[in-house]
């Protein structure tokens, strides 16, 4: 609001004349300390504001240093005294400055600071004439000094009053910025604390994953003929846990279980893994073994991620309810379990075997269209699909797609015909709808 | 600021400064540095000239105050001339024309 113009501020009404200028000058004022930045040059804004509304030719506005109690000056006008110079407070004047509740003529007695004003060579300096202590609460944030007016005229009731409320007014500035900063440095360790959190757990989680890959490795390494399954198994099981638009935790929980899924073969015997003819009902029976092992091991861990144990122990289980080792029927199967059986059973497709050498691509996806709605979740199959064909795609245009699903085959499997046969596969299998998930916090 | 601007004419050893707009902070600083260039320059009388100004706020009030100060200090003389009514009644209540002449035309320069 401009108020210099308004009706009814004619000519001759000196007192209503100024007293508009008083109204404009603190409706300036508020809007300049309601400002957050450039406080430094705000407070200079606000020094004059209120030496012009005086009006005085010399002034000083200086902020109280919460170490040290010391005075710093923070704007000056009509003054050698330039911003940064400090004067002494001692804690006396200091109280004595907060008892005030009006500007204060330093020519007058005043107990607790004519001493101290009488040592302050600096506001000599300035011509000091009057102090307004800025005062918020009960804590003294600075002082405002003023020289003589600059009509000559001594200072009256009215300018007393109105330089009071406009230090009040500043003071109430300087402390909201203080409280702004406060928060500011607040924000900022607390953001750099989250950041160096998020850091570290990273660095756990990789640590984390690291040995749990390292630990698949070595299960693996008990038979030659599947070593990298781990590995290969966690990268196509993570691959249709995304395209299914999975939860993250159970993405991570997938990714551990597929690493440690064989971790009960451990009890099984060297010769039948690594036997080459037809295994009798026995050994088949010690291999239907392998997941309840590898469950009694891993449900004493407690893993960071769900049912990381569960889905080990079930991912032999097939949707008809003819696999092992419970025969869980498709109702009672985790989306976990289903992902990691595909993954596990086309690794194994694509991966020689002591009794016969690897399937092509392309008779491997044969293999899963017999199995789908048997073996297979027909809704894994479509997303396993999509990855797949994302991959062969890829690798046909030449561009350097990350293989997760292709992994080691890729060079001897990627046709337009493979492409081909995937899509016939995708249209039979229908459209699938991907899941959402609200991002983890 | 964007609604400030000014001009300034030299003749005879003087300067006569029209401004044009609000008077605050910016527009001050800035007449500010213009009288210290011309002072540096040896200019000493000064002319103001506020017609198209109709405002001037408390800073700007502050701001003039510190102008005469420094042609005060090099023995110069700064004249201010047709202030608005509002803004001549301003600067009598400030007591500015105690130390600077309004000139009621623009003709003193």
């Amino acid at each position: 609001m401009n108020v210099h113009g308004l009706p009814g501020a004619g000519q001759g009404v000196p007192e209503l004349r100024k007293l508009m200028f008083n109204i404009s000058t603190m409706e300036e004022l508020g809007e300049v300390l309601s400002s957050r930045d450039h406080f430094r040059e705000n407070l200079q804004t606000a020094l004059l504001s209120l030496m012009g509304s005086v009006p005085v030719a010399r002034g000083a506005l200086l902020l109280r240093d919460r170490d040290s109690g010391d005075l710093v000056i923070a704007a000056t006008r009509g003054t050698a005294a330039r911003p940064g110079l400090r004067i002494a407070l001692p804690d006396e004047a200091a109280r004595a400055l907060l008892r005030c509740r009006r500007p204060l003529s330093v020519n007058r007695q005043l107990p607790g600071l004519s001493g101290w004003i009488r040592r302050a060579a600096v506001l000599r300096e300035m011509g000091t004439e009057l102090l307004a202590p800025l005062r918020f609460k009960d804590e003294l944030v600075g002082v405002v000094v003023l020289g003589l007016k600059y009509n000559e005229e001594v200072y009256n009731a009215g300018d007393l009053e109105l330089i009071m409320v406009m230090a009040n007014f500043i003071a109430l500035g300087v402390h909201n910025q203080e409280l702004f900063k406060n928060l500011e440095t607040t924000n900022t360790a607390l953001r750099r604390k989250v950041a160096e959190n998020r850091r570290l757990y990273r660095n756990l989680e990789s640590i984390y994953g690291d040995t749990v890959r390292a630990l698949g490795a070595a299960i693996d390494a008990k038979d030659p003929y599947t070593r990298g399954h781990s590995d290969r198994v966690a990268r196509i099981a993570v691959a249709i846990g995304r395209a299914l638009g999975l939860p993250e935790r159970e993405i991570n929980a997938l990714r551990v279980a597929s690493h440690l899924h064989d971790i009960g073969k451990i009890a099984v015997d060297n010769s039948i893994l690594l036997k080459v003819g037809r295994l009798d009902a026995q050994e088949i029976t010690q291999i239907h073994r392998h997941p309840s092992v590898s469950y009694d091991i891993l449900s004493n861990i407690a893993f960071p991620y769900p049912d990381v144990a569960l889905i080990a122990r079930h991912h032999h289980e097939w949707v008809d309810g003819s696999g092992y080792p419970d025969r869980l029927g498709p109702n009672d199967l985790l989306p976990g379990m289903k992902i990691i059986c595909l993954a596990d059973s086309f690794d194994a497709m694509t991966s020689d075997r002591p009794y016969r050498p690897a399937l092509r691509l392309k008779d491997a996806i044969g293999r899963i269209r017999k199995g789908v709605r048997a073996q297979f979740d027909p809704r894994v199959t479509r997303a396993f699909l999509e990855v797949l064909r994302g991959e062969v795609r890829g690798e046909v245009r030449g561009e350097a797609v990350q293989p997760q699903i292709l992994c080691g085959l890729e060079k001897r499997s990627s046709t337009p015909a493979v492409i081909g046969n995937i899509e016939r596969f995708m249209r039979e299998l229908g459209p699938f709808a991907r899941e959402r998930h609200a991002p983890a916090p | 600021m964007a609604n400030f601007s000014f001009t300034t004419a030299v003749a005879d050893g003087g300067a006569e400064i029209r401004t044009r707009g609000y008077l605050s902070r910016a527009a001050g600083e800035l007449l500010e540095s213009e009288i210290v260039r011309l002072l540096g320059a040896g200019v000493l009388r000064f002319v103001v000239n506020l017609r198209d100004t109709d405002l001037i706020n408390s800073v700007g009030i502050s701001i003039l105050i510190g102008v005469i100060e420094r042609v005060r200090e090099r023995g110069g003389e700064l004249s201010f001339a047709e202030l608005t009514p509002v803004n001549e009644e301003i600067f009598r209540i400030m007591g500015l024309q105690r130390h600077a002449r309004v000139l009621r035309s623009d003709a003193g320069a």
